[in-house]
């Protein structure tokens, strides 16, 4: 993490470098002109995350979900039965049953 | 200028008594389509093949004098439903050319039930938007007037059931994707409790909000989807066991002492002054109908667009990571490496509004901001959904009341550069699936301009029931949900 990004801790003020950092973790190619477009939004939107701050949390449980779950059983029985082909015809490159990727290691 | 279609009651009867055949009521659908589509842009894909092949089946059930309310039903389904061999894109480049290989429950549940589906309806990509125009393909415009939007994310749902492209509609609501394209089109759309219809096989923007429902003409045409709809499924872990009610038998109560609770900060600045007075008319017919209407207050409803706005974009940063051109969906052309794959592939495949949301949801779930944003965000979640739970049970209410937007049908482009004027839009509608209740949004007026208005009833959790109930008796007793937009060619 960079030393900017955690310093930052007035977010009306996030930087490039924040945003480029983001976009790295994500996954996102962005040109310079979205690196501008994404400082300027990002920062107005978390803008609007301050007020939670003055909000007294201390003892309330994170909500994660809105009803409460208890983790479903069933039984270990196989239900996915051989759906290869079906799987594959949505893959942008495959061979042999396989999904097909770039090279990765030289 | 030929026959309006019908109500899914009114089909259901003339399908039963043989007044009607499903392909005459389908092509009916699809001529319409085909004549007012170019200009709405309500539908992604058109399956007139399937769907006549689907008609076929359903005329010859019935005429074996088998079948039930839906068989032989045209619907219209918001493309973010999983349908077999039948593409599905989320409005998405991403999914420009996805054919899943397997089918949603939702779907399943209302093909086995009979219906006709005619094809998969525009919306936001990946639902992510209160207007429409973040779709790949395009705005959807409203039928009331093209110039505007007719809300979103469900908009292509919601134009084709005003327009009367189909006879209804199926859409989801993530914060008020159902509830406030109803609102803006002058049709009834309904959100069930979290967990009361299967996620199974609906693409996913936040897990944890997530909801499908009904887009109806009226309250009637919701009970019967949502009684098709509703139901344990295995396939979801977050389904609830507890078994549906009948909700037609639901709409025969009557509202009389029934108590009505109006969060007084639902009523504030930020609403329009004739939103305002068309929702004052619907609380003064429910005191005619003998219902007590009680002020309450939600105090943290204020809160709710940045915990929603943490919430949900930080599940659709971990949901939508699954896009990395390798499985399915799109892929970039000559990638040097995996990563190079990865990142150009989604630069491609996402559209502005996506992008924002996937950065912002990967800041806030980011180390060291994990837990000022996405833990406070959750903490104050249950004192959002607290807030509704200690209304209902100290005031002994039956439902509540509120506005479900703060201003009608606005024009298209007006907010389409402004996020956060974008986000506060869905200020009504948010609270709600915070908190996992069921709602209702049904018309109650038109504006100056003749842009159709609409109010929110909200329930109990699972209690679907009481704003079909309280939903039916206003439409029992006023007629905004019989206007047809009178402007179409």
């Amino acid at each position: 993490m960079s030393k900017s990004l955690i310093q930052s801790k007035n977010h009306m003020s996030i930087t490039e470098e924040t945003i480029r950092h983001v976009a790295t973790l994500a996954r996102l190619d962005i040109s310079p002109g979205e690196i501008q477009t994404y400082t300027g939004q990002l920062s107005r939107i978390l803008g609007l995350m301050e007020q939670l701050r003055a909000i007294p949390t201390e003892g309330i449980a994170p909500m994660s979900h809105a009803v409460a779950l208890t983790l479903p059983e069933r039984e270990d029985v196989a239900v996915n039965p051989d759906r290869r082909e079906a799987l594959l015809a949505n893959a942008p490159d495959s061979e042999e049953g396989c999904f097909r990727v770039p090279k990765i290691i030289e | 200028m030929d026959a309006p279609i019908p109500t899914l009651a009114q089909a259901a009867q003339a399908l039963a008594a043989r007044e009607t055949s499903s392909v005459e009521l389908t092509r009916a659908c699809l001529s319409r389509i085909e004549r007012l589509d170019p200009t709405l842009n309500a539908f992604i894909t058109v399956d007139a093949e399937g769907a006549l092949r689907s008609a076929e089946q359903a005329d010859q059930a019935r005429s074996r004098g088998e079948g039930g309310a839906l068989t032989g039903i045209p619907l219209a389904i918001k493309d973010l439903f999983c349908t077999e061999g039948l593409r599905t894109t989320c409005a998405s480049r991403m999914l420009e050319r996805f054919v899943p290989p397997y089918e949603s429950t939702v779907t399943a549940r209302l093909r086995a039930a009979g219906a006709v589906i005619l094809g998969k309806t525009n919306m936001d990509e990946f639902a992510m938007g209160s207007s429409n125009e973040t779709s790949y393909f395009g705005p959807v415009r409203n039928p009331w007037d093209p110039a505007r939007t007719p809300g979103g994310s469900s908009g292509g749902s919601a134009a084709a059931v005003a327009a009367g492209l189909c006879v209804a509609a199926i859409g989801t609501d993530t914060g008020g994707s159902i509830r406030q394209p109803a609102a803006m089109t002058g049709i009834t759309g309904l959100k069930p409790t979290y967990g009361r219809v299967s996620r199974f096989g609906m693409i996913a923007f936040a897990s944890s909000l997530d909801q499908a429902g009904p887009m109806t003409r009226d309250l009637r045409d919701a009970a019967m989807l949502l009684q098709v709809m509703a139901g344990h499924d295995p396939l979801d872990s977050t389904s609830i066991t507890t078994p549906p009610p009948d909700y037609l038998a639901a709409l025969e109560r009557p509202v009389r002492d029934w108590r009505i609770g109006l969060p007084e900060e639902y009523f504030g600045a930020g609403l329009h002054p004739e939103v305002r007075a068309a929702i004052d008319g619907a609380i003064a017919l429910y005191r005619e109908l003998g219902a007590t209407i009680v002020p309450i207050s939600l105090p943290y409803t204020q809160h709710a667009i940045p915990t929603y706005y943490i919430i949900a974009p930080a599940e659709a940063s971990s949901n939508l990571a699954r896009y990395d051109g390798i499985r399915f969906g799109h892929r970039c052309d000559q990638p040097k490496d995996l990563k190079d794959l990865y990142a150009r592939t989604r630069a491609e495949g996402f559209g502005a509004e996506v992008k924002r949301r996937i950065m912002l949801g990967t800041y806030v779930l980011s180390s060291g901001y994990y837990d000022a944003y996405y833990r406070k965000a959750q903490r104050v979640r249950r004192l959002i959904a607290e807030d509704f739970a200690r209304a209902f049970r100290d005031h002994d209410l039956s439902v509540i009341l509120t506005p479900t937007a703060p201003e009608s049908a606005f024009p298209l482009d007006e907010k389409k550069e402004d996020p956060v004027s974008m986000y506060l839009s869905d200020i009504f509608t948010i609270n709600v699936n915070l908190a996992g209740l069921p709602a209702v949004s049904l018309p109650c007026g038109f504006d100056f301009h003749g842009m159709p208005i609409g109010f929110q009833l909200i329930g109990r959790p699972l209690d679907e029931a009481a704003i079909l109930t309280a939903g039916h008796a206003y439409q029992q007793a006023s007629d905004w949900h019989n206007a047809r937009p009178g402007n179409l060619p």
